[in-house]
């Protein structure tokens, strides 16, 4: 009689859900004369329902938040982008986005800033 | 007739002394209802806030990092990794809810718990300096987490107990991957080295649409998570 194995595998993939988005991050950039703006696309597998969350584009690391935008949409993929006021003198501005994925097992949330970017204008 | 006077002064007596007596006992039970409308009403003054707990602080390549556990309203324990670590609005990191691994509090899940939940940043090309980490709870017998690449020894990533003012029965654990790691499975392992349970991660994770030109995105992160 053949030994009974001490765990299965194959139980354990079945009840594991593996949930993973890709964020591409775009670093602040000179949008208009006087409007800097960032976007950032997030693209989940096939078992997320749905996004939404925010995205933030800050003058002088996180000090002066001039611009955000609150986006919600399906798992396919999620453009957000924001912009906000650009100043004369050079000064460094930089990105975050915080979202939330919604899955059968609920919700998981995930925070990505990037940059800095330097800009005059 | 003054045997009626007697009488008559000892009953106004008598009547002054039950007034006084029913005066005292008044006061008592108004003083005593007073006392327990404001005992009642007390609570409902104080709403209960959750108390983060950092569960442990660390240094990454020179940036700090924490990881912090709370009870939300529903009594289940969340998970947070941040980056940096004071203002969750100027770091990265994940979050997560309620995730059942044995152990945990607050669960009403139908089926096994499990020995670890994931979350983290895995197979990104990150150009800051703060690499891919893995983060999560696992249960309380679990030591150690391996982290299995396809070329490679595994990462060896010890648990830890978080501090007791969190109360709960888990362990945790937090590691980095070095650069160009491409992991392939977690591995969760108890003190003599026993498999408690094995996590294989998808062999492509998901890329953008968008195409990298000279236009396209700085950088990709991918994050994870597992549910169950």
């Amino acid at each position: 009689m053949p030994g009974t194995p001490s765990r299965s595998l194959a139980r354990h993939a079945d009840q594991v859900l593996y949930y993973a988005c890709a964020v591409d991050e775009w670093y602040p950039w000179k949008w208009t004369s006087s409007l800097v703006a960032t976007q950032a696309f997030v693209s989940c597998t096939d078992n997320v329902e749905n996004v939404h969350g925010t995205i933030y584009v800050f003058r002088s690391r996180y000090d002066y938040l001039i611009g955000a935008a609150y986006y919600y949409g399906g798992w396919a993929g999620t453009m957000f982008f924001a912009s906000g006021s650009c100043a004369s003198s050079t000064w460094q501005y930089n990105a975050k986005l915080s979202y939330t994925i919604g899955t059968p097992s609920g919700e998981f949330e995930f925070d990505d800033d990037w940059g800095p970017s330097w800009i005059s204008c | 007739m003054p045997v009626d006077n007697k009488s008559g002064r000892s009953r106004r007596w008598a009547w002054v002394v039950a007034a006084g007596m029913v005066t005292v006992v008044g006061l008592a039970v108004v003083a005593v209802l007073a006392s327990t409308r404001q005992r009642s009403a007390s609570p409902a003054r104080h709403v209960a806030r959750p108390t983060t707990i950092v569960v442990r602080r660390g240094e990454a390549n020179g940036i700090p990092w924490t990881l912090k556990a709370y009870r939300n309203a529903s009594g289940r324990l969340c998970v947070a990794f941040t980056e940096g670590g004071v203002s969750s609005l100027s770091t990265s990191g994940a979050k997560a809810c309620g995730e059942n691994v044995r152990g945990a509090p607050g669960l009403r899940h139908v089926g096994a718990a499990h020995s670890f939940a994931l979350l983290g940043t895995l197979g990104g090309a990150r150009s800051q300096r703060f690499p891919d980490f893995v983060a999560g709870p696992t249960a309380a017998d679990v030591r150690r987490i391996d982290i299995v690449q396809s070329a490679g020894f595994p990462l060896h990533i010890s648990t830890f107990a978080p501090p007791p003012s969190l109360d709960v029965a888990l362990r945790f654990f937090v590691g980095f991957l070095p650069a160009g790691m491409k992991p392939q499975a977690l591995v969760a392992r108890s003190s003599n080295g026993r498999v408690l349970e094995d996590l294989f991660l998808p062999s492509s994770l998901p890329r953008s649409a968008i195409p990298h030109g000279p236009h396209g995105p700085t950088q990709v992160v991918t994050n994870v998570a597992v549910g169950y």
